[in-house]
């Protein structure tokens, strides 16, 4: 990773898979699916967050830069990962750019739906709190490890 | 409820007079009464640690009343304040939840009112309650996005003129708008300033001077009046 970027974690879990019963039904009925080509920006830095997108197929590049001054930070993101997730929960701006590298299919939840989602099915909850504090444990030790000259 | 440090103790959650915007604080009724029954209600003093980096978590404090500044040692043995954490607010939820280290130490700044839980409680209470996953998940978003925005403070920005007005324009938020400027209580020394913009107390001295020569901002023991938002945002290259 690029050492003065923030971080850009990326959720390999397949957070939405093995949705049972209504959980499944009710994410499926809030989830919007989408196929985009190849340099479709999803969201960019410091917009307010609208929604958390799943990648189902293609790839997604997120870099914490902007996209005229190069890829700091960038990490790819592969089908069965979600994007924006900590910004969407949040309710403040995207941390990062998230563009697609190639004709994708991109599954997109609004905010309130989510949340509302979130409310209603609380083992699904619980497993995004453990995802939230797994990246705000990385950032710290990114934040611990930040060189001492940037520090001084 | 009576305590040692000059503060009168709320022990109930549904009664409780200090409620906050804050992650249990605004729960329904239902919720508060089972955080109620796991958690023991203290008061401390100033300057009491409520635990230590890389302390394994024993549970999570919600703070009721005062303020406690968090802290981070860096790689090479500096202290860095992460941030200063307000009434409402949770400590140590990211090490319960994940059965980690907790990643700073919790000091109080003055008297605070804190309620605690277990951590095996904590995650039954949240397993059990949909409502107050939402709010943790809300707030460890939260305290994911400042960490992001401290990383990218610290490692982007070399220049401790844009670091401190940027401190300064972020504390003016919570400012008044009067005739010579915005007026904000600060009362962090030039010490924790540094630490927690990532400076020598030294160069926070020299660049508030700057500032208070060149009319910016006017410090007033604990009040700082920012005298020119503009003109602090053209240092901070907003």
């Amino acid at each position: 990773m690029h050492p003065q970027s923030v971080p850009v974690h990326v959720f390999h879990e397949d957070l939405f898979r093995g949705l049972k019963g209504s959980a499944g039904e009710d994410f499926a009925a809030i989830e919007t699916r989408a196929f985009y080509t190849a340099g479709v920006s999803l969201f960019e830095a410091d917009e307010p967050a609208f929604g958390l997108f799943v990648v189902h197929r293609g790839s997604v590049a997120v870099s914490n830069s902007n996209w005229e001054e190069g890829l700091a930070g960038c990490s790819t993101f592969l089908a069965g990962e979600v994007l924006g997730l900590s910004a969407a929960v949040s309710g403040e701006a995207y941390q990062a750019s998230a563009r697609t590298l190639e004709l994708s299919e991109i599954g997109m939840v609004s905010r309130a739906d989510f949340l509302e989602f979130l409310a209603t099915h609380g083992e699904f909850a619980f497993r995004v709190v453990g995802l939230l504090s797994d990246s705000l444990n990385s950032a710290c030790d990114h934040l611990r490890a930040l060189p001492p000259a940037i520090q001084a | 409820m009576h305590s040692p440090y000059g503060m009168e103790l709320s022990g109930s959650c549904e009664t409780c007079p200090l409620r906050h915007q804050g992650f249990f604080c605004n729960l329904q009724k239902s919720c508060l009464k089972a955080f109620d029954a796991i958690k023991f209600t203290s008061g401390y003093p100033g300057g009491a640690v409520l635990f230590v980096e890389g302390e394994a978590a024993r549970g999570i404090y919600v703070l009721c009343k005062g303020r406690v500044k968090l802290t981070m040692t860096s790689a090479d043995g500096r202290t860095m304040i992460l941030r200063i954490v307000k009434p409402g607010e949770v400590l140590g939820l990211h090490a319960a939840v994940s059965g980690r280290v907790y990643q700073a130490t919790a000091e109080t700044m003055e008297p605070c009112q804190v309620n605690f839980v277990r951590r095996d409680e904590f995650l039954r209470f949240l397993a059990q309650n949909p409502e107050a996953s939402v709010h943790a998940a809300q707030q460890l978003s939260g305290d994911y996005q400042t960490a992001c925005d401290q990383i990218r403070s610290l490692g982007l920005t070399h220049n401790a003129s844009a670091k401190l007005a940027r401190f300064l324009l972020e504390t003016s938020a919570m400012g008044k708008e009067t005739k010579e400027g915005i007026r904000v209580r600060l009362t962090m020394t030039h010490e924790e300033i540094g630490q927690m913009i990532g400076a020598s107390r030294e160069t926070v001295t020299r660049t508030l001077g700057e500032f208070r020569d060149r009319h910016l901002v006017l410090r007033n023991g604990s009040m700082l009046v920012i005298q020119d938002r503009a003109g602090l945002e053209t240092f901070a290259g907003a």
